[in-house]
């Protein structure tokens, strides 16, 4: 139904000037689904979910959102310069700037809020320490906590695990599914592992050498289609009901 | 924070003692003739916390040397409105024209820099180098024809530190006041949209209003504390003091802080060792501010001093 449409991507064509990423996409993704963007390195990845957000012009065609849709971002790496002395605070008030008093420095539903996603992130204290003082994974927790504070209706995380310790690592999974189940939003994730991310997406962007596929995870994973994507043979079958893909 | 806002006042007060230690005699003139000295006082101190407020985004987006461009635009301005007027043969002497003419320049080279900031391949020193060749030689251009108000000129551009009147401190007063009051309003975006552009453009904030906005207010700080203090002391200004409260700092409420009350004393102190040792007022507030450089770099080892026991 056309309603539930959250994405639409019309011949979409994504790069810079002089330098084309991606071929054509044609591609209509309803809302509350998982998609997972996968490639080679320098495949495009980033530059796709930049253009998805707005932020770099697409080179051909156009990508639309549902009216009113509000994101929530994690970037690969921290952008933020370490010259600011920003405190965690500052950057939960980031992700809730529209809620916060003009003439106050915080609000009763900002504290619920902070305190809430904090708990939700493991960080249960450490509200008043300086980004630049914190480890590579607190620091990407901190990022996810500032996506996830306003509770979007989309959640674009581009390698959100890549600093993060093994258990939380390996706890991700459960955790994305307890926090779609409790906030619905539609998640975007652009991640290097393929075992982890094709178990726990739905629809998939393969940003290839030579062709951009998209659509259902079980059409798109194929071995000829990864192996042509990352020039590489691999190998795919399943164990346990799950996917399982290896570099042979 | 409080322990370092005693810390800079106490070396505030130590500087003072000092002076007065040496000049004690000077010293006693300097404080009975405070009628003399007001109002520069006022303007200088005005002035530094307008320049210090300004320099802490200034140094937190690294373009430290937009001052120095924006007020090179500020002195084309000044220069063409002087062109135009010798061209028809009227005089600019005692006209608001001038000044206006400089603001709106300046907004103009500010607006330049922001509409290509980040848009084009080059970093912002390279553009900022730019613009500040290309307005400087215009200017030598220009003022190679002007025949006329070559003392009115260097009165708007240099400013005088020892001669800022009451109508001077009105204009001064009023701009500052504007000027607070908008990063009061929008200290957060004003901040995060400095700190990290592309969240907050995700999230829906119009970035580039807001970076056109702070560049719009600092282009009137520049502008008017320029013709008060001279274009030197304000670049120190908004340099020492923000540099100053960024190191060793906890928070960013804490560097405008630190940084506005640097900003305010030092200026003062300048003109109260320029009493002291008939110095030229303008040097003895960059030598003052650069006396509180070398006290925070004491206050830099002592702290790290004091964690490293903890």
């Amino acid at each position: 139904m056309a309603e539930d449409v959250l994405l639409t991507l019309k011949d979409l064509v994504v790069g810079y000037p002089g330098r084309v990423l991606s071929s054509s996409m044609t591609l209509e993704i309803p809302s509350g689904a998982r998609v997972g963007i996968i490639g080679a390195n320098g495949s495009g990845k980033t530059t796709f979910i930049k253009t998805l957000l707005g932020l770099i012009p697409p080179l051909e065609g156009s990508c639309s959102w549902k009216n009113e849709t509000t994101f929530g971002y994690v970037p690969q790496e921290n952008q933020i310069d370490p010259l600011f002395p920003l405190t965690v605070d500052d950057l939960l008030k980031m992700g809730m700037m529209g809620t916060l008093s003009r003439f106050r420095g915080t609000s009763r539903a900002f504290e619920e809020a902070a305190s809430r996603t904090m708990a939700e992130l493991g960080m249960t204290e450490g509200r008043k320490r300086l980004v630049r003082e914190l480890s590579g994974g607190q620091r990407q927790r901190a990022l996810i906590a500032r996506a996830l504070i306003s509770r979007p209706q989309v959640l674009l995380m581009d390698e959100p695990f890549s600093f993060l310790d093994y258990v939380f690592h390996h706890k991700q999974r459960q955790l994305f599914r307890d926090w779609q189940a409790k906030f619905a939003f539609s998640l975007f994730l652009v991640e290097h592992d393929l075992n982890l991310v094709v178990n726990q997406v739905d629809w998939i962007i393969l940003l290839g050498r030579n062709k951009t596929l998209c659509g259902r995870t079980s059409e798109i994973i194929t071995t000829e289609a990864l192996s042509e994507a990352y020039g590489s043979n691999l190998h795919i079958h399943k164990e346990k009901g799950e996917i399982q893909i290896h570099f042979l | 924070m409080r322990s370092r806002f005693i810390f800079y006042s106490l070396a505030t007060a130590l500087l003072l003692a000092v002076g007065w230690g040496f000049q004690p005699v000077e010293t006693k003139h300097f404080f009975q003739d405070w009628v003399l000295w007001y109002e520069p006082l006022i303007g200088g101190s005005v002035c530094g916390l307008l320049a210090a407020l300004l320099g802490v985004y200034m140094l937190l987006n690294r373009i430290v040397f937009i001052s120095l461009a924006i007020s090179q635009g500020a002195g084309l301005g000044i220069f063409i409105s002087f062109f135009i007027a010798g061209l028809f043969g009227m005089s600019l002497a005692g006209s608001p024209m001038a000044l206006v003419s400089g603001f709106v320049f300046a907004s103009l080279t500010a607006l330049l820099f922001a509409a290509t900031r980040r848009s084009v391949s080059t970093t912002d020193e390279s553009l900022i180098g730019l613009i500040y060749c290309a307005a400087s030689g215009l200017i030598v251009f220009i003022g190679d024809r002007i025949s006329e108000g070559r003392h009115d000129i260097e009165n708007l551009l240099f400013g005088s530190a020892v001669a800022v009147t009451g109508s001077d401190l009105v204009l001064l007063v009023a701009a500052t006041l504007v000027i607070v009051l908008l990063h009061l309003l929008f200290r957060r975006e004003f901040l995060y949209v400095s700190a990290d552009p592309a969240f907050m453009a995700i999230r829906g904030h119009k970035t580039k209003f807001w970076m056109v906005l702070l560049y719009f207010t600092l282009t009137l700080g520049i502008t008017v504390s320029m013709r008060t203090i001279g274009s030197l002391p304000v670049f120190a200004l908004m340099v020492v003091p923000p540099w100053i409260a960024l190191n060793n700092s906890r928070s960013t409420r804490e560097s405008m802080i630190l940084a506005i009350f640097l900003g305010a004393v030092i200026p003062p102190l300048g003109y109260y060792f320029s009493f002291l040792y008939s110095f030229p007022t303008g040097a003895s507030m960059i030598v003052a501010a650069l006396a509180f450089v070398g006290i925070s770099l004491l206050e830099k080892r002592a702290t790290g001093t004091a964690s490293l026991r903890r």
